[in-house]
């Protein structure tokens, strides 16, 4: 009896271990949100979705509108490559890089045409965020607002 | 029969609670010597306080005091608040209660007057490095949270 059920109890315990080594290996998963704004000069009114950061972004800026154009929301582990379509054909990629205390730290490119633009590697306060901004878009700028957890 | 003008029956009552005026007992006996009614009257009252006396002093005899002071006793103790009622009463009393909470009012207002601003949060986001295809940059932080931004201007 004892000897049929060694190689279960052998055959249980390397499944776990394997299985708490791969989850072990995979580290902290990322939950990012980007959200990208269009700020203008237009007479439109306020969009209610951005009501907490508008009044951030009006702090520092003096645009009349701030209008939310997505919100992307992405969980990724370290070394995972999130993308966010961008209008003008331009993407946004971030890629977390490390956590390192209360920050990650993130890679985040903007591409145009298929060429990069812009590339900064950030450590990002855990439920902080920051904004990127300046392309040109329509009769505004684009601000992309990332936010990272984990 | 008709009684006498001069009869006076609270004359006769502090008579008998023997708050005379040696005037006015003098007047008074006198007047019983010569007044029949008045008479009658005193004997009545001096009968009915015999008997009043008599009762209570029988309604007494039955009483038992000893047991009485037991009873009493006992409520008493019974009334007696334990340790922690004693204490409750003596800190949520008016007489404390007010004079602490005023004090706590004033504590809370100097500290709040002395109070320094909060120290701002760190900046949101380091930047470790930063590079592209871009003609100027410039590195905000909002006052309120330090949230960094990061405005570029792309080269065309």
């Amino acid at each position: 009896m004892k000897a049929k059920r060694f190689p279960f109890i052998t055959l249980s315990l390397a499944v776990a271990i394997i299985a708490l080594s791969t989850i072990a290996r995979a580290g902290p998963r990322i939950h990012i949100e980007a959200v990208t704004i269009l700020a203008s000069h237009d007479s439109s009114p306020r969009d209610r979705r951005l009501s907490g950061l508008i009044n951030e972004l009006e702090s520092v800026f003096r645009y009349s509108s701030y209008r939310q154009i997505s919100h992307d929301k992405m969980n990724l582990a370290i070394g995972d490559t999130g993308v966010v379509p961008l209008p003008g054909r331009r993407q946004l990629k971030i890629t977390p890089i490390r956590v390192s205390g209360k920050r990650a730290e993130l890679r985040v490119v903007i591409f145009k045409r298929g060429q990069q633009v812009f590339q900064t590697v950030i450590q990002l306060l855990n439920g902080g965020r920051m904004t990127v901004g300046g392309p040109k878009h329509k009769k505004g700028y684009l601000l992309f607002n990332i936010s990272s957890s984990f | 029969m008709k009684r006498s003008k001069a009869c006076d029956s609270m004359l006769l009552s502090r008579h008998m609670d023997g708050e005379l005026s040696p005037a006015e007992y003098d007047w008074l006996m006198s007047h019983l010597a010569a007044c029949p009614d008045c008479q009658e009257e005193l004997r009545q009252n001096e009968a009915l306080r015999t008997l009043y006396k008599s009762d209570l002093a029988e309604e007494r005899s039955q009483v038992s005091f000893q047991g009485l002071e037991r009873k009493v006793l006992k409520q008493v103790s019974q009334k007696r608040l334990s340790w922690w009622m004693r204490h409750k009463e003596l800190f949520f009393s008016k007489k404390l209660l007010i004079p602490a909470t005023a004090m706590a009012a004033m504590v809370l207002l100097f500290f709040s007057l002395i109070r320094q601003p909060l120290l701002p949060p760190d900046p949101s986001a380091i930047i470790t490095s930063l590079s592209g295809d871009m003609t100027s940059v410039i590195v905000l932080e909002t006052p309120k949270t330090r949230q960094t931004i990061i405005w570029f201007n792309e080269a065309s």
